[in-house]
């Protein structure tokens, strides 16, 4: 043992049990491990299933505390439907389809996707995104444009001009803002701050090379809902997780010749070797 | 017997190891600063984590052989691509190895084939050399083909005919003092089979899975320690990618994927 030197516990208190405002089991009558029935947020999981309440209500429930209203159950549903899928070309999609054709394991393939999606580029900069409306939400819109167009030093690298909104392929991408639009036009009439909020940044960025990301979409939906920015990644992967489970399944019976394989005459080996 | 669980309520019970303050860091029977720090390999510590039991150096020494021969910067190789992909999101060095490790969980390349060539050889090794002593001929006719295609885990490998990697192996393990095994001599006879019939011999895999068969490791214990063989490449993949731009690995336009479901049609009006 070390006697160089000498450790001195810190005392942390940790608490003796787990909290949760979420789920309550309710114990079995004959055995103090089973459970009988399960709670959520203190509505009954047997009734909420009679009661037709179906998989957004849940989400919303068990991340928001309380059943959605007709309107905002619409609104997340709407915002499911416009991320179901990031596209073959995502590089999360690639991932999961290389992975599925190269036969592994299939309880491997929607994490695989979720945590490439989780890079800073796509899901997980979406906390950073809600910060960032949040924190200009009240500023005037003019200036603050002003100011990240004159200081913006992209296209290349695709980088951001603020958290949220970038180049694709060094060009303005049209995709994201047509679907914010799209929720934003269903919706006529409710007060939906941050989503006209990133529409309104899109419109001074329409003679740039930046777009709304879709990173912007969620974030923006998610605060007009009420959510926390640390909700951001994690509602972000969910909600491209049916495509994700799509593209995989669609590849995983295929055979290796499905996806394509650069041959040896167009894989070239470049620098320090050659030099 | 039945399991306390109430005893399990708030208490652990570690045959492994662990740290105490003041009390040092043990593993295995081991202190971990006093008898392992600065005089063992990062693989012996990895192998012991696995089976418990500090394996000789040279042991050590030869899993990682195996480990460098495994995986190398190609960002073809699917795990590899993985990482690339994960590059490409700016996601983190952790992401890529850990999810490139798990594509390499794969019934066709790296971890994941060890379930299926232990099932091959040890029904080899029950029919031709205990407790049964058929011929390992015969053996491969009846079970090395499926449809009339070769089915032999452990044996050929994606792409292309033949493994380079094999004869160098053999030729470290000589060097390092091993003896070849019965399992190795029983996949020996079968590869030399399956090169006269076939054109193929024992893949990497394959190699190591008879190699640690044979030094008495179980399959679990194998599986454990080529559990994240294929993720040095994957590093290389990811950290070539992670200052290009967000795009420029395999850059893909719209018309680059082939749709073929269904045309456009109308979307009917939502069910009540």
């Amino acid at each position: 043992m070390n006697k160089d030197v000498k450790l001195e516990s810190r005392k942390d208190s940790f608490v003796a049990k787990a909290q949760t405002v979420i789920c309550q089991e309710k114990v079995s009558s004959n055995h103090e491990y089973h459970v009988k029935e399960n709670y959520f947020c203190g509505y009954s999981q047997v009734s909420l299933l009679e009661k037709g309440y179906g998989y957004i209500d849940m989400v919303y429930l068990m991340t928001r505390g309380e059943l959605p209203t007709a309107l905002d159950r619409q609104l997340l549903d709407s915002l499911s439907v416009a991320l179901c899928n990031p596209g073959p070309r995502h590089p999360a999609t690639r991932a999961v389809m290389e992975a599925a054709v190269s036969k592994t394991a299939k309880s491997h393939l929607l994490p695989i996707g979720l945590m490439v999606l989780g890079g800073d580029n796509a899901a997980g900069s979406t906390d950073t995104v809600m910060r960032f409306l949040r924190a200009n939400r009240r500023k005037p819109l003019d200036s603050l444009m002003d100011s990240l167009l004159d200081s913006y030093e992209g296209p290349e690298n695709d980088v951001e001009i603020a958290p949220g909104f970038a180049p694709h392929f060094e060009a303005r991408e049209l995709l994201y803002s047509n679907l914010s639009n799209a929720i934003f036009k269903k919706f006529d009439g409710r007060q939906l701050t941050y989503l006209k909020m990133i529409l309104d940044i899109d419109k001074h960025l329409e003679r740039s090379c930046c777009g709304i990301k879709p990173s912007a979409l969620v974030g923006a939906v998610l605060l007009d809902l009420g959510f926390h920015p640390r909700y951001g990644p994690s509602m972000y992967q969910l909600l491209a997780t049916p495509g994700l489970v799509a593209h995989a399944i669609e590849m995983s019976n295929k055979n290796i010749t499905a996806m394509p394989f650069v041959g040896d005459e167009n894989y070239h080996h470049v620098g320090k070797n050659d030099d | 017997m039945m399991t306390d669980f109430d005893k399990l309520r708030g208490s652990i019970y570690s045959t492994k190891g662990g740290w105490t303050v003041g009390g040092g860091i043990a593993t295995h029977g081991h202190s971990l600063l006093d008898d392992i720090f600065a005089k063992c390999s990062v693989f012996q510590v990895m192998i012991m984590n696995v089976t418990g039991k500090l394996p000789e150096r040279r042991l050590a020494d030869l899993v990682e052989g195996v480990f460098i021969c495994m995986s190398w910067p190609d960002s073809r190789i699917w795990c590899n691509k993985i990482g690339t992909f994960t590059a490409m999101t700016r996601a983190s060095a952790t992401t890529a190895i850990a999810a490139g490790g798990l594509g390499g969980d794969s019934t066709m390349y790296g971890a994941g084939t060890g379930y299926a060539i232990n099932s091959f050889i040890e029904s080899a090794y029950q029919k031709c050399v205990s407790p049964n002593n058929d011929s390992v001929e015969t053996f491969v006719k009846e079970n090395a083909y499926r449809g009339g295609r070769l089915y032999a885990p452990g044996f050929a490998r994606p792409f292309v005919k033949g493994d380079e990697r094999i004869p160098a192996m053999r030729r470290y393990a000589k060097k390092l003092g091993f003896e070849v095994g019965p399992y190795e001599t029983l996949a020996n006879e079968i590869e030399s089979i399956l090169s006269k019939r076939d054109g193929e011999g024992l893949n990497l895999a394959g190699y190591i899975m008879l190699f640690l068969k044979d030094q008495g490791y179980s399959i679990e214990e194998v599986m454990g320690i080529g559990a994240m063989s294929v993720t040095t490449g994957i590093y290389a993949s990811y950290f070539e990618y992670i200052n290009r731009p967000p795009e420029a690995f395999l850059s893909l336009k719209v018309e680059d994927i082939d749709y073929v479901g269904e045309t456009m049609r109308e979307v009917p009006e939502k069910p009540v």
